[in-house]
Order: structure tokens, then C-alpha cells, then sequence
């Protein structure tokens, strides 16, 4: 008897302690629906290493290359070569000795098209003159701030009649110019000249006009520039007469 | 006596029996009151966090979807790049070269503009040589009939002029030589 009883209270004890913990709830598995990534291809990691094409140096030559101008001569004795440049469409500057006894001058643009010369007027007191063409010139001057020893430059011509040739160098120094027969500071630089390259630009090293070349300076080799400060006040001081005739220059 | 007493203990057994039992089912009962509220809970949280396993997993699949299409469209664009970088570099190289055509035509065709004003100057110039020695030329003719014609008169009165005609003529040919050779 005392066992029996002994089994019902133990059979008790044990079914209440199976109550005490429930179980969690079994959760759902998310639904794995996620496509496969799309790969990339590796052209997007040549296209990101891509160097954008440096046309800056290009544009800036080919600025300087359609500024600058050839001026053909024809006078009494020959035709006389000289390179210009434009600082207005129809307005081109370059020096006093290539327009100097002209009978009819011509330029030539770097694509080949020849302009005539409507009127030539030169610097009565500098190596400089003005021409004023017929049509409009492929492109205009900027100037640049006033040129110091020691600044990059590129001269821009066609010497000797040649082809167009940019040739580097630094300004050496400002001197007066009057030994050189011009009023005023005169640039001298490393940058190499030649007999055509009179009348030519001479740029800094963002393309703009810090001069305008008119001589070589025999003792040094050095090239000689009339900086654009001068050539800006007389052409706003109108200092510019008709032009010499034949064998008066 | 005895069996009295055994009668007792039977009863306070099944007491205590009865007395255990009654606590165990209430703790059972209470245990499965809590049990309950604990699965109630388990289970909103379970939802809970399915809803969110869900909408991340929709996200995800947007998401998948959307960075597959861009991947795509980087792809596509990639090889355009490509393609015009490979175009840019023909088309470049192509101005290049007509660009280095055009200047050495424009430098040839300064040239010859050269040559030919230099021409058409050296004409004129010959032009004006050949004139002076024409009118020299007839001077010296009407010079020679004065002579025939014995006019000495003419002779004194243009004698001087037609060899100044003439000197003129030579130094204009000197000039020519000397300026363009020959």
C-alpha cells in the first residue's frame, strides 16, 4: 500500500516538472530568393584608369599656331619674310622693318589661306607696325602680365620662310632698348631667333603674348623682344605713321 | 487499536498525498500559464523578426536587383568608353596626320607664293630695266638719224638726255644684277 502511494506521489512529481520549460517556437527559414551578382566587367577598370587626354599643352600649341602669322614683303628690292600676330580680328601686329618700303604684303595663315593688307601703318619711334587685312585672322592675342627674368617662354615664327617652329627658353633680362634703336626696356631671351622670326610673338607659358621679337643682339645670341607694355601703349597712344617708302628704312 | 491507528496514518498519508498533488497541479498550473505567455511572447517576437528577415530580404533582392542593372549599365558604358576611346585615338591620330599634311602644303604653298612674288617682282623690276633701255634705245636711234642727218641742233639740245637715258638704263640693270644676280 505505502508503495503504490509512494509510485502516485513520485508519477506526480515528475509530470509537474515536465511543465516547468516550454519550447521556443521552430522560426520559418527566410525565403533565399537574392539573385547572383552580375560581374563587372574589366573594361570598367581600364575605363577608370583611362588617362583623360592631356589637350591642354595641345591647345595651348595650337592656340600659338593659329595666332601667329606669316607677312610676305614684296618691295623694291625683293620680298622681305617677317612673322605677326592678331590683336584684333582684322588687326595684326609685327615690326617696322618687315612692313617697312612694302609694295603689297600678303599673309599667310598656319592652314595655308593667304589674306591681303589693306592699310600698313609702323611705330614711328619703336621697330613695330600695325597691318590691317582684308579678312579676319584665324585668332586673336591674349597678353599676359609684363614679363620677369627668369619666366619660361616659347618664341613663335616662321623663320627663314621656313615652316612655323616654337623654340623655348627664359627671359634673361629687361635692358634699355636704345642701343637696339627701340624707346624703352627691351626683353632679352635664350629662346632662339632668326631672321623671320621678327614680328613673331613671344608667349608665357599659358599662351599669352609677353612680347614681340624684333632682333637678335649679335654679341650674346640672345633674342631681343619689345615687351607687349610698350607695344600696348602705343597703340593706344595711336603712335604710328605711314608707312617708308622703298629704301628709306 | 492498532488497526485504528494504521486507519490514521492511511489517512494522513493520502492527505499529504492529496495536499502534494493539489500543489503540484497548481504549480503545473502556473508553470503552464507562464509557458504560455513565454510562447505567446516567443512567437510575436518570432513574427516580428520574420517580418523583418522578409522585408530585409526584399530589400536585398531590390537592391541585388538594382546593383546588377547598374552593374550592367557600367558594363555597357565601360565598353562604349571603350569603343569611342579607341575611336578618339583613330580620329586623333587621323587629324594628326591630315593636320601635319595641311601645314607642310600651307608651308609649301608659302614657298611657292614667295617664289612667285619674288618672280612677279623680279618682272617688274626687269620690266622697268627693259623700258629705260627702250626709250635709251630710241634716243640713240634718233641721236644716230640726227648724226645721218648732219642736226646738230637736235644733238646739243638731247645729246645729253639720251645718254642720261642711257646711263639711267645701265644702272637700273647694274641694280637688277645686283639684287637678283645674272
Amino acid at each position: 500500500m505505502s508503495r503504490r502511494l509512494a509510485l502516485v506521489v513520485a508519477a506526480t512529481l515528475v509530470t509537474s516538472g515536465c511543465a516547468v520549460e516550454a519550447q521556443a517556437p521552430p522560426s520559418r527559414a527566410p525565403t533565399t530568393t537574392v539573385p547572383a551578382l552580375t560581374p563587372v566587367s574589366p573594361l570598367v577598370a581600364d575605363a577608370t584608369r583611362a588617362q583623360v587626354p592631356t589637350i591642354e599643352r595641345d591647345s595651348t600649341h595650337r592656340a600659338a599656331e593659329q595666332l601667329t602669322v606669316r607677312v610676305r614683303n614684296v618691295n623694291c628690292t625683293g620680298i622681305t619674310l617677317g612673322s605677326g600676330f592678331a590683336i584684333a580680328p582684322d588687326v595684326l601686329v609685327t615690326n617696322r622693318h618687315v612692313l617697312a618700303g612694302a609694295d603689297e604684303l600678303t599673309i599667310d595663315t598656319w592652314d595655308g589661306r593667304t589674306i591681303g593688307v589693306k592699310t600698313a601703318k609702323v611705330g614711328a619711334l619703336e621697330d613695330l607696325g600695325l597691318a590691317v587685312v582684308d579678312r579676319p585672322l584665324p585668332t586673336v592675342a591674349r597678353f599676359g602680365p609684363a614679363a620677369r627674368a627668369g619666366g619660361p617662354v616659347t618664341v613663335v615664327g616662321y623663320p627663314l620662310g621656313g615652316a612655323l617652329t616654337f623654340s623655348s627658353g627664359v627671359v634673361v633680362d629687361r635692358v634699355d632698348g636704345r642701343p637696339f634703336g627701340v624707346q624703352g626696356d627691351v626683353l632679352r631671351l635664350t629662346a632662339r631667333v632668326e631672321h623671320g622670326n621678327s614680328g613673331g610673338p613671344v608667349l608665357d607659358a599659358q599662351g599669352r603674348v609677353v612680347g614681340v621679337v624684333f632682333a637678335i643682339q649679335v654679341a650674346t645670341g640672345f633674342g631681343l623682344a619689345i615687351p607687349n607694355e610698350t607695344l600696348l601703349q602705343l597703340v593706344r597712344a595711336r603712335g604710328f605713321e605711314a608707312l617708308p617708302p622703298c629704301g628709306s628704312q | 487499536m492498532r488497526s485504528a491507528l494504521n486507519a490514521r496514518r492511511v489517512i494522513a498519508a493520502l492527505l499529504a498525498v492529496a495536499l502534494l498533488l493539489a500543489g503540484a497541479a497548481g504549480e503545473a498550473a502556473y508553470v503552464a500559464h507562464t509557458n504560455k505567455q513565454r510562447a505567446d511572447r516567443w512567437r510575436d517576437r518570432a513574427a516580428r523578426l520574420q517580418r523583418n528577415a522578409d522585408a530585409l530580404n526584399e530589400l536585398l533582392v531590390r537592391r541585388t536587383g538594382l546593383l546588377n542593372l547598374r552593374a550592367r549599365q557600367l558594363n555597357a558604358l565601360a565598353a562604349k568608353v571603350r569603343l569611342s576611346s579607341e575611336a578618339l585615338s583613330r580620329s586623333e591620330g587621323d587629324v594628326q596626320s591630315l593636320e601635319e599634311r595641311q601645314r607642310a602644303l600651307a608651308n609649301e604653298k608659302a614657298q611657292l607664293e614667295d617664289a612667285r612674288a619674288a618672280l612677279e617682282q623680279e618682272q617688274r623690276v626687269l620690266a622697268d630695266v627693259a623700258s629705260r633701255y627702250v626709250r635709251c634705245s630710241n634716243g640713240l636711234k634718233d641721236a644716230l638719224d640726227a648724226v645721218v642727218g648732219e642736226d646738230t641742233a637736235w644733238l646739243d639740245a638731247n645729246g645729253a638726255e639720251v645718254e642720261s637715258t642711257c646711263s639711267s638704263a645701265d644702272a637700273a640693270l647694274q641694280d637688277f644684277q645686283t639684287a637678283y644676280g645674272g
